[in-house]
């Protein structure tokens, strides 16, 4: 049985990539914010990788950590409230949490860019689309007000807005939620990053509208072999788009596997009891699986682990004892790639 | 719960008595008393007919002229029988939330008539409307916005009984409520704490005892679970199941996920810029689609299943929604349909059942409001 979590030369890395220095590597992070009422634990040692040209679906629901990490990595959180009081994240095997200001600038936005969830309040209202589009390369790159303008029209073609010459001085507020969704992911694209981290992209949008945002996102992904990280709820998303998945739970991930292994069997309860909730055709007019219970408080997580008051294998062991991301193998004891679980049952889980 | 069933003592009248004038006073005793006659289990207890709901564009300050009307509802036709779960689906902007306010009569409709047991209630006032208002109640979204902060959670589900004290006299107020928070699975203690005190789930069952709070026949619930954590809406949406079988009550469930939509409703409608496109069972719907917007909407829906990738035609829609100012001629979907001819641009295609198939024993038989009907496999919301 080995412990994941201890090895530190991240056998979590998807079948995709080379064994050279994955694109971004996060490595034991925690997050905590301190608060008047307390410490509240965001993030409670997060470890994922990511290659180039790959997807990694990150799966939680609200407060399990998976924003605050992308945030960690984006070195946008508000600190304080905030705080990192260890952890490293590695862009191409450089720290950028001790790397200077000024040197994580240059990777922010140029390097590594993000997608935010509503694209209604990450646009200045003020500011025409063209101006805000423009802003990266006139920061980036120095251009002028005039040679930034033509790019952000190249940009707005690049993520199909039709017309996009004639509505290149209007503002966000003239443009439907999908086109605004557009503008942020051309924003994102704009210096062609190596890593995008979209947050949410679209759960602020419509089935039919989300279904065209994420073919362009993964249109334009292969298009310049870059590395996604996409935070997500919604299971259906998961399933159409990312190669590899990490499930959070109360700042931890609970379990990562492949894309296609992990809705065929599930090794961790918590992912079990997610895709069991999930309506079906044959059990129409029966009761739904619902997890019982609450997400937990992030002041008190429950000791050992912290799924155990929600979870129906728990044993003793799981209120004392909090279980590491341990490699899952065959019944055989073959190791299957890239799949790790954080439960004392996990046999049991996925063989049982 | 004994004492939450409704006790029938009006029983002096026929369900289905038509329009009554609410003006003299014997009419409006007429009507308080059809109201609150029950339905028999199947039979239609609301019917909506060509509903319509235009909100005035108007320029100018001083004196508003109106220069449009945003068609939020432009006719829509539907029933609901008694004791069932009718799905409505639709992207924002469709109006399905202006028909669950029309049908609280919280908006007046522009036009079109919403029969609760025959009686008409965009005409009703008085007394007769608020008889029907307390037997049709409301479920919202946002279980953060829809509780007041300032009120403990006993006043937020008694209040009801304020308006109503007919329902619960005033000694016995403080054990209603607790026997309804009993019911909605939550602790009977919790009836002096306030609102910031829940988690969103636990909220959303205070909404629904809430709605459950005056023995209402029909709950409209406008997005009750999208609000909520994955694994907490199944739990909301079992509790809604139990409720319905408990308290025998008729739900129009408007929601965007069409697969929590499926699992719940006996029926689904759907709907397109301020109209219904198509309407027929869930089977129905989901299978055989016949509506080329039902049939777009249902491929677009990612399935949790990785394996079905690569392999499931997907129908991706060019374009947005059009502006319910300004709707286009003939068929709504036109500007985004694959289909469209010169037809549909002319003529406004009727929601029926589609001529080829009529008389037909196969489940392409129902309403669909398209010039050129057709059954097509798309894999669906599973």
């Amino acid at each position: 049985m080995t412990i994941i979590e201890e090895t530190a030369s991240a056998p979590l890395s998807g079948a995709g990539d080379s064994d050279s220095t994955p694109l971004l590597e996060v490595r034991d992070l925690h997050v905590e914010f301190h608060t008047r009422d307390g410490v509240a634990k965001a993030v409670n040692g997060v470890n994922y990788s990511v290659g180039a040209g790959e997807t990694l679906a990150v799966l939680g629901e609200s407060g399990s950590g998976k924003s605050v990490t992308a945030q960690a990595i984006m070195g946008i959180l508000d600190m304080p409230p905030g705080k990192i009081p260890q952890g490293e994240i590695l862009y191409r095997g450089q720290d950028m949490l001790t790397m200077g200001y000024e040197e994580r600038r240059k990777i922010r936005g140029r390097k590594i860019a993000m997608i935010f969830q509503d694209a209604l309040s990450s646009l200045n209202p003020v500011l025409t689309v063209g101006y805000q589009l423009g802003e990266m390369y006139r920061v980036h790159l120095g251009l002028s007000k005039k040679e930034a303008k033509a790019k952000a029209i190249e940009l707005m073609d690049k993520v199909k807005i039709p017309a996009a010459a004639a509505r290149v001085n209007d503002y966000p507020h003239q443009f439907s939620g999908g086109m605004r969704q557009r503008i942020m992911i051309a924003m994102a694209l704009a210096l062609e990053p190596d890593l995008i981290i979209a947050d949410e992209p679209t759960t602020a949008l419509d089935v039919t509208v989300q279904a065209q945002v994420m073919d362009l996102l993964a249109e334009l992904q292969r298009e310049f072999n870059m590395g996604l990280i996409l935070i997500t709820h919604d299971l259906g998303v998961v399933a159409d788009v990312a190669d590899k998945i990490a499930v959070m739970y109360a700042g931890r991930i609970v379990e990562t596997a492949p894309v296609h292994e992990i809705y065929a069997r599930p090794a961790h309860p918590y992912t079990k009891g997610l895709l069991e909730s999930i309506p079906r055709l044959d059990q129409k007019g029966q009761e739904l699986y619902a997890i019982k219970g609450l997400p937990p408080n992030l002041l008190k997580i429950p000791s050992g682990c912290a799924f155990n008051p929600r979870c129906p294998m728990a044993q003793d062991i799981c209120r004392s004892e909090i279980p590491p991301l341990v490699q899952v193998t065959e019944q055989g004891g073959a190791e299957l790639p890239g799949r790790g679980s954080a439960c004392h049952f996990w046999k049991e889980t996925i063989h049982g | 719960m004994a004492e939450l069933h409704k006790s029938d003592e009006a029983v002096d009248a026929t369900p289905n008595v038509t329009e009554v004038e609410t003006v003299d006073a014997a009419s409006v005793e007429e009507a308080v008393a059809a109201i609150e006659a029950p339905v028999e289990r199947g039979e239609p207890i609301l019917q909506v007919r060509n509903l319509v709901k235009h909100f005035p564009l108007t320029q100018g300050i001083l004196f508003k002229r109106q220069v449009g009307a945003v068609k939020a509802v432009d006719g829509v036709s539907f029933d609901l029988y008694q004791g069932e779960t009718l799905g409505i689906v639709g992207e924002s902007g469709c109006g399905k939330s202006t028909v669950a306010r029309l049908l609280m009569t919280l908006e007046t409709a522009t036009a079109g008539e919403v029969f609760y047991k025959g009686q008409d209630i965009t005409k009703l006032s008085g007394r007769a409307l608020k008889a029907v208002r307390r037997n049709i109640q409301m479920v919202f979204q946002d279980p953060y916005t829809s509780l007041n902060p300032r009120m403990t959670v006993g006043d937020i589900i008694g209040e009801p009984f304020e308006i109503h004290p007919e329902v619960a006299p005033k000694g016995d107020r403080r054990r209603k409520v607790q026997d309804l928070l009993d019911v909605v699975g939550l602790n009977p203690e919790y009836i002096n704490r306030y609102p910031h005190q829940f988690s969103g789930g636990q909220r959303q069952r205070i909404g629904i005892a809430r709605g459950l709070a005056l023995n209402p026949e029909i709950i409209i619930c406008d997005e009750p679970v999208s609000a909520l954590d994955v694994s907490v809406q199944a739990q909301v949406i079992n509790l809604m199941e139990k409720l319905q079988d408990e308290f025998n009550l008729s739900y129009v469930f408007i929601a965007h996920d069409l697969s929590i939509v499926r699992h719940i409703s006996d029926r689904v409608g759907v709907m397109y810029l301020g109209k219904m496109a198509e309407i027929g069972s869930d089977a129905e719907i989901y299978e055989h689609p016949t509506h080329p917007y039902t049939q777009a909407l249902l491929s677009a829906v990612p399935v949790p299943d990785p394996s079905a990738r690569d392999h499931r035609e997907r129908i991706v829609l060019t374009g947005d929604v059009p502006s319910p100012a300004n709707p286009p001629s003939g068929c709504r979907f036109r500007t985004r349909c694959w289909k469209a001819e010169e037809k549909c641009a002319q003529e406004e295609p009727l929601l029926a059942i589609p001529t080829r198939f009529v008389g037909t024993d196969t489940p392409a038989a129902h309403e669909s409001a398209c010039h050129f009907a057709e059954v097509k496999d798309v894999v669906g919301a599973a």
